[in-house]
């Protein structure tokens, strides 16, 4: 079973990078995390030039850096559907899911192993993203000044966007098993991810056990406890669930292609 | 080798198949003949375990397909209507991936990849990416890939299509050469195909068998004209109004 895992994976892999999908979206990303962490050096910067003077409140570098994370948050959640969207629906359109069908492939592996190709991009790109914090570190131990980020809260905010990404990617894997058009498993993804990060705004207008189970449901909500350095097990547990639901669904989908044929 | 019994497939309310009942020993390759839309597809999906009958007991290399699809699937060749290429790959990069999937031993793989290459005619072309070649290539890249894990059954969806004369000559050698070693099922609707290629011909209408017969027999009456006789009144009786060109 691991090779039809591994064969599957491996092209899955290689076939972003047949086309400039990969190369123009990752080169995209680094782009735009250069030009958020551009920003976040200089109100950085400006923050602590003002606590010279003033007693203005103190601004550290985590309570800043919360903010740069987010925005990477923001990136990932528009970049990760077009990643996922042809997961499934060229498999279609090319007829080679009859190939797949026809091999002696579980399902779980086949399913595994397009997940894991789209989800290696992202956590690829995720790593890229490295290079920040580790500057952060690097040129914070020479000025006495200003003390560098704290390791802890940078490890948790990365088990964070870890595992938001691979919700998303799990999200994506899903509603490309559906459709055999790239363009709506794109517009579903996005508005399925959109829907897990914005049901927060919603819990406002509620309160008691409602507002308490939306809470625990919204991604992006979970996802600011990783970054302010708190790594729970309930909202680790939350992001495991939906990775596992939405590949339970995915499996149950292609499987009964066959049956809807 | 594959044994079918009373096999139904229903799409909704549509009857597709409406229970075919045929065997094919090992080594012989059997043609099913009829005009499209007649249920060949389907019974070959169903025999390569890529979708569920409704009903019937189909077994295939002594497996039954809705028991045991995976035993099945290792030992079954299998090549669409449409073949299953990934466009943006090269030739021998995509017969790899596929012997692969197919479980080929890892020390077999080389040799099983260069002997598809090389029957099917792709030793030129093996280096070049799957979209850029003509039908015809793509076609035999998708019988390539049908026998590369070298199956016991091969089932072949109108395999000569979109070949030029010399190509389904070359195809023709390429499936007769398969039997005796495996069993071969191939859908057509062109007739003279079934009697150079085969051995035995199932004409089915409607998800019907009409005629299921050696070809020897068939042909006995002189050239295939029988066969042809057979074909023109089955379909003559649906709602074709002239005879098909180019029977």
């Amino acid at each position: 079973m691991f090779r039809a895992f591994n064969t599957i994976f491996k092209r899955e892999f290689r076939s972003y990078f047949y086309t400039p999908l990969a190369y123009v979206f990752i080169g995209m990303f680094v782009f735009f995390m250069g030009l958020v962490f551009n920003s976040f050096l200089q109100s950085y910067l400006m923050y602590t030039q003002q606590s010279q003077f003033a007693a203005a409140p103190q601004v550290t570098i985590d309570r800043l850096a919360e903010a740069f994370y987010s925005q990477t948050h923001v990136l990932l959640l528009i970049m990760i559907p077009f990643f996922t969207m042809r997961l499934f629906t060229t498999e279609s359109s090319q007829n080679t899911f009859s190939l797949l069908m026809t091999s002696p492939v579980k399902t779980t592996s086949l399913v595994m192993a397009k997940f894991w190709g789209a989800a290696s991009i992202v956590l690829i790109m995720l790593a890229m993203t490295l290079v920040f914090p580790t500057f952060l570190f690097i040129f914070s131990q020479e000025g006495a000044q200003s003390a560098g980020p704290d390791l802890g809260i940078v490890i948790s905010t990365y088990i964070g966007l870890v595992l938001v990404s691979l919700t998303y990617v799990a999200i994506g894997t899903f509603w490309s098993s559906v459709t055999e058009s790239q363009l709506i498993a794109l517009v579903f993804t996005f508005f399925s991810i959109f829907g897990l990060t914005l049901i927060s705004i919603w819990s406002e207008s509620t309160t008691g056990i409602t507002q308490a189970v939306i809470k625990q449901l919204s991604v992006s909500e979970q996802f600011i406890s990783f970054s302010k350095g708190s790594l729970e097990f309930k909202s680790v547990t939350m992001f495991l669930s939906y990775i596992v639901f939405f590949l339970f669904l995915t499996n149950r989908s292609i499987e009964s292609r066959a049956w809807r044929s | 080798m594959i044994e079918v019994k009373n096999l139904v497939k229903k799409y909704g309310d549509f009857s597709a198949v409406r229970g075919l009942t045929f065997d094919v020993p090992k080594g012989q390759i059997l043609g099913l003949l009829g005009p499209n839309g007649a249920g060949k597809s389907t019974t070959m999906k169903i025999l390569s375990a890529f979708m569920p009958a409704t009903s019937g007991e189909v077994k295939v290399a002594g497996f039954d397909v809705f028991e045991e699809p995976m035993e099945v699937k290792k030992r079954v060749g299998y090549l669409p209507e449409q073949p299953p290429l990934y466009l943006e790959m090269r030739v021998r990069e995509y017969i790899d991936y596929v012997a692969d999937l197919k479980l080929v031993p890892k020390e077999k793989k080389k040799e099983r990849i260069d002997y598809v290459i090389e029957h099917c005619g792709l030793k030129e072309n093996s280096t070049r990416i799957i979209a850029t070649l003509s039908k015809g290539y793509r076609q035999r890249v998708g019988i390539a890939q049908a026998l590369v894990h070298d199956p016991e059954v091969v089932i072949l969806d109108e395999p000569t299509v979109g070949l030029d004369p010399v190509q389904i000559v070359e195809i023709r050698n390429l499936i007769k050469g398969l039997a005796g070693t495996h069993t071969v099922i191939l859908s057509t609707h062109i007739l003279p195909e079934v009697v150079m290629t085969c051995q035995k011909v199932i004409l089915i209408n409607h998800g019907k068998i009409m005629v299921n017969d050696t070809v020897e027999n068939l042909t006995a009456g002189g050239g295939g004209d029988s066969l042809e006789k057979a074909y023109l009144k089955i379909v003559a009786g649906d709602t074709v109004t002239h005879a098909p060109a180019g029977l």
